[in-house]
């Protein structure tokens, strides 16, 4: 399918496929077995420019384009969706600063991001707190000219790696929803340290790790934008990242059924009818959901307003369609497609959470079902005028 | 579909076994790929090893039905055990009873039924071998990744293809110790990581024609036969992991507050529960109407291709929900579900993939 990219993207999505096959692929298996953060790699992507596509031009990025992100994203995501996030994440963390935080606080933080000298991590999701967003425990008060941070943030991808980090906190319990606040936290921040060290069954080239706050005192200058509107930040926040998990969920399966590809031809199967019924189905889901994606992204980067529907969209099916089809290249590929050599099965471990981060399936079809009831209102009250 | 007294006294005791005692190293033996010997002596114990095989030979004689609640009962707490278990009872001991010479079964057998040896089988699909005619022997060459109990150093069914038609098949015990063969505990795949599948390779292995079970057009009924039983145990296994998954997701969505409330109070949960419930009723049906059809001596053929592969896809399908009723806690190792998920895949495709299952369905069906 031809998506007219411009000269820009191509060179882009070139770039991203060298390093991906040149640098992701050698260490992939290694890194998976062992679950390590590629610490290097990604520096090296900040090197290579690819860390620029978050950050706005006059803060030494590219432009922070949506398109820009599915594209790596989907590129890394083909040979190593746990390199992918480990990669990518640092723009759920970078993304409330672009938007919401001060002039200074841009300034201080951004270029550096934009290079990759300093890494970036998102702290939200709480025991308590994982598909209820609202619900986080974690408490700031204000003392003097300062912040005080106690709570756990739980499951949070780099956050042992990185340098900088926008928290969600409680400033006003009473308030609910309306009383949480985003913080830029510094590495090294007294009272911040690191908890339990998760061990998952996929996207194991990533790191995910607990974020204590024990009295971590945060300058008060470190708030971003204003108290109570967190909440707000990060479902916006959401909004612009999701079409991305829907690229990396598109690299996994564009990589598995590649993958199914080279075996059904080497093994001379793809004249089997129940194979060329089940490889056209990939070939289509797949291009159905790139398809999608790359008009959510080009909505979003049009400068529309109000794209939670769309965003939802660009996640929630593409995880879908990862999921179903390493779970059917499995099958086509039969006991070898659950060994290692094959890359399928590691494709599969990794699908599986892109129906869960960043708002599960459930969550993103309940966002989906609540702009629909928004839009249908709206419809019948101008019938009514 | 009722099951006698016998089989639900059997059901209950192998619950209260894998409760109370398999359950409590599965995640380590997961972990550390290790082979739960322990478990398997006390199975043994407890007639398990010796349920395909005669009384007068030391065997328990079970039904297939009895069986199959076993290994479902088993699975629902660790799949590597229940593999281990049908493995040894239908891929090594149900060929040699049903074809065997007197001679073979009596080295075997009685043994076998003691858990003294724990029988293996190499996968069908996955040999990867060539072989030579030398004199009265066969040489074989090359390797399969799958073969199954291996590491448990008994000795193990081969099924092998003697002609291009696949139409004679020569089907025969490797002796572990034997010169000509090297294993190595296979840890690269999925799941079943504590079922001891190797990879063995054979050198210039060869074959004694006292091992042989049978050979020649006898050989392809060996093997369909063997499949077809395997095939309906599989079923078990693979619904032990649909229950299991399922069982754990419940509770789980039970004691999960979101909103201020039990996530299980959810339209979205509830609908996942509904379906993988569903599924669960609709595998169990099918499993044991296979079962019975084979204690029954009915054709069972078609009703075991059917069980397999409806329960398989189910077992994958369930544990997938499972795991995203978790949300991202069943994406941790700390959690039961990943190690489902990661065990219905490997059930789902042993044996025959998904297309060969569907093949074996068409081919029963439309005679």
């Amino acid at each position: 399918m031809e998506y007219f990219f411009n000269d820009d993207e191509k060179k882009l999505k070139q770039k991203a496929r060298e390093i991906a096959e040149n640098l992701v692929l050698p260490i992939r298996d290694e890194m998976d077995e062992k679950g390590e953060f590629p610490l290097e790699l990604v520096k090296e992507m900040g090197r290579q420019g690819l860390l620029k596509i978050f950050i706005p031009e006059e803060y030494g990025g590219t432009g922070e384009k949506i398109m820009d992100m599915c594209i790596v994203c989907e590129e890394i995501a083909r040979i190593c969706a746990g390199a992918a996030t480990a990669y990518a994440v640092g723009a759920l963390g970078s993304g409330p600063i672009v938007h919401f935080a001060t002039e200074e606080q841009k300034k201080k933080y951004l270029p550096k991001i934009a290079t990759g000298e300093l890494l970036c991590a998102f702290g939200l999701t709480e025991a308590s707190a994982g598909s209820d967003v609202a619900n986080i425990q974690t408490a700031a008060r204000k003392e003097g000219d300062y912040y005080i941070l106690n709570g756990v943030k739980q499951f949070i991808s780099n956050a042992s790696v990185s340098d900088v980090y926008t928290v969600l906190a409680s400033t006003d319990k009473s308030r609910g929803a309306r009383g949480i606040s985003a913080f830029i936290v510094e590495k090294g921040m007294p009272g911040l340290s690191y908890g339990k060290e998760e061990n998952k069954l996929g996207i194991r080239t990533s790191v995910t790790t607990e974020l204590v706050f024990e009295d971590c005192k945060i300058p008060k200058e470190n708030l971003m934008g204003k108290e109570g509107m967190g909440f707000i930040y990060t479902m916006r926040n959401f909004d612009r990242a999701r079409p991305g998990v829907g690229a990396m969920a598109l690299g996994i399966a564009q990589g598995a059924f590649e993958s199914v590809l080279d075996f059904t031809y080497k093994h001379d199967l793809l004249n089997n009818q129940y194979i060329q019924r089940k490889v056209a189905d990939m070939a289509t889901e797949i291009e159905a959901a790139r398809a999608l994606i790359y008009a959510a992204a080009r909505m979003i980067d049009s400068g529309t307003r109000g794209f939670s529907k769309e965003s939802s969209f660009a996640k929630l099916y593409p995880s879908d369609i990862a999921m179903k089809v390493t779970t059917e290249a499995i099958e086509i590929l039969g006991l070898y497609g659950v060994l290692k050599e094959y890359h399928i099965e590691k494709r599969l471990r990794d699908a599986k959470i892109t129906q869960i981060y960043e708002g599960t399936s459930q969550i993103q079809r309940a966002v989906i079902a609540i702009e629909l009831t928004r839009e249908i209102g709206i419809r019948e009250k101008d019938k009514e005028k | 579909m009722e099951l006698n007294q016998e089989c639900v006294l059997l059901q209950n005791e192998l619950r209260k076994f894998a409760q109370q005692v398999i359950l409590e190293k599965v995640d380590e033996n997961d972990k550390a790929c290790s082979f739960p010997l322990d478990n398997i002596k006390q199975l043994a114990e407890m007639g398990i090893l010796g349920a395909m095989i005669p009384e007068d030979m030391g065997g328990t004689a079970l039904d297939l039905i009895g069986l199959v609640v076993s290994l479902e009962e088993i699975s629902k707490i660790c799949t590597s055990t229940a593999i281990i278990i049908a493995t040894h009872n239908v891929f090594f001991a149900y060929p040699i009873l049903k074809y065997g010479s007197d001679e073979i079964k009596k080295k075997y057998l009685p043994f076998a039924a003691a858990g003294e040896i724990i029988g293996g089988s190499a996968n069908f699909s996955t040999n990867e071998i060539t072989t030579e005619q030398q004199g009265e022997n066969v040489l074989l060459k090359g390797k399969n990744p799958f073969v199954l109990n291996a590491e448990a150093n008994g000795p193990f069914t081969m099924f092998l293809p003697t002609s291009n038609d696949k139409k004679d098949v020569s089907a025969f015990i490797v002796e572990n110790k034997a010169p000509g063969i090297k294993i190595s505990k296979n840890q690269n795949i999925i799941g079943l990581k504590a079922a001891g599948i190797s990879e063995v390779v054979f050198d210039n292995y060869s074959v004694s024609a006292s091992t042989v079970i049978k050979k020649g057009d006898g050989g392809s009924a060996v093997l369909r036969e063997t499949q077809d039983v395997a095939r309906i145990c599989l079923a078990a296994i693979a619904l032990g992991i649909a229950q299991g998954a399922s069982e754990a997701a419940i509770k789980y969505a039970k004691e999960r507050i979101q909103f201020n409330e039990a996530i299980i109070s959810f339209g979205m949960v509830r609908e996942m529960i509904a379906d993988m419930t569903t599924k669960i009723e609709a595998s169990r049906l099918l499993t044991y109407d296979a079962a019975m059809k084979y204690d029954a001596n009915k054709n069972y053929s078609r009703a075991a291709a059917i069980a397999k592969h409806f329960t398989g896809h189910a077992a994958v399908e369930i544990a997938t929900l499972a795991i995203q009723i978790f949300g991202g806690y069943g994406y941790m190792k700390d959690y039961p579900v990943e190690r489902y998920f990661r065990d219905a895949q490997v059930i789902n495709v042993l044996g025959d993939s998904p297309a060969e299952e569907k093949e074996n369905i068409v081919r029963e069906t439309i005679g």
